[in-house]
């Protein structure tokens, strides 16, 4: 069974980015004041910039942390509509091509099954050309899908390094 | 369910550390499970790889967001007790002293919280009624 040419499931991918876009502005709507430490908490003054600095840094990460949920969510909305839009797409290339006796076979243009053939050098000659531009439009919209795809990637991957980063410094404090 | 967006939140124009660590724990946890609960399908290795790691150090960034704030918010409310029963000492000068230390130095311990609740200690004492010597442990102290 071959792969299919524009993999992914747009609906699994768009309740992601909800639970993402949702989880950033919950986060984020407590990081809009940064947090510091009342005056009179009666700690010593190590103490007090102790706790000091770890505010700083928790309201650093967390603040950070609502950036990325915010960024790769509404990313992750936009490729979850262009997946959506690009497998309609390409189903339609493909009821088209096979209305007109073609089959797409490992994302190449083939005679359908049955029998075909045409008398006509003219009809030929158009057949071939119409099979041309199909193959065409249907790589162009693969091209489309992969990177798309290598961006979204890019993306998550230096969005997880900064996160990761920030997560160490959260937890030495 | 209650939105967690709209529950406890802190209330405008009297923000504290203390109003907002529980909450933001809270709401870290509530993320987590959110984020843990959908299964994308990206459809191709490398891809699928890149974005099952994005979530997982989400999830681990939130989780140690939450962890630091319970635990801040934890250590804030132990100085906040300290302080009050240092302050109640000083209103009962004898039966403070009596304690040893009591709630200051016993919740101070291990949190960095120690040379805080020592100095409160002193300072109970030096400010006690009974003099500037603390009593002797043998001695009971009147009532």
């Amino acid at each position: 069974m071959s792969r299919h040419p524009v993999p992914g499931d747009p609906a699994s991918i768009a309740r992601l980015a909800t639970a993402t876009t949702s989880a950033a502005r919950s986060v984020g709507a407590l990081v809009a004041d940064p947090l510091v430490l009342p005056p009179d908490t009666g700690v010593s003054r190590r103490v007090e910039r102790h706790l000091s600095s770890r505010l700083t840094s928790l309201h650093a990460a967390a603040a950070l942390v609502a950036r990325e949920l915010d960024t790769v969510g509404t990313a992750l909305q936009h490729h979850s509509q262009a997946l959506a839009t690009a497998i309609a797409d390409l189903r339609s290339l493909r009821e088209r091509g096979e209305q007109a006796g073609l089959a797409l076979v490992d994302g190449r243009w083939q005679p359908g099954w049955g029998i075909t053939g045409a008398v006509d050098r003219d009809d030929v000659d158009e057949r071939e050309a119409l099979t041309a531009q199909w193959q065409h439009a249907h790589d162009a919209l693969v091209r489309t899908a992969t990177r798309r795809r290598a961006e979204l990637g890019r993306l998550l991957d230096e969005s997880r390094a900064r996160m990761a980063a920030e997560a160490i410094t959260v937890r030495l404090g | 369910m209650p939105d967690p967006d709209q529950r406890d939140s802190p209330h405008e124009g009297s923000v504290t550390p203390e109003d907002v660590l529980p909450i933001l724990a809270e709401r870290t946890l509530h993320a987590e499970d959110d984020l843990f609960s959908v299964i994308p399908i990206l459809g191709e290795p490398v891809g699928q790889r890149l974005l099952d790691d994005w979530v997982d150090q989400a999830v681990d960034l939130l989780r140690a967001i939450g962890e630091s704030a319970s635990e801040l918010d934890q250590r804030l409310a132990l100085a906040r007790a300290a302080q009050q029963d240092a302050a109640g000492r000083s209103e009962r000068p004898a039966r403070g002293t009596s304690a040893g230390g009591g709630l200051g130095l016993g919740l101070g311990l291990g949190l960095g919280l120690d040379d805080e609740a020592a100095q409160q200690d002193t300072s109970a004492w030096a400010h006690s009624a009974v003099g500037h010597r603390p009593p002797p442990f043998d001695e009971e102290l009147p009532e």
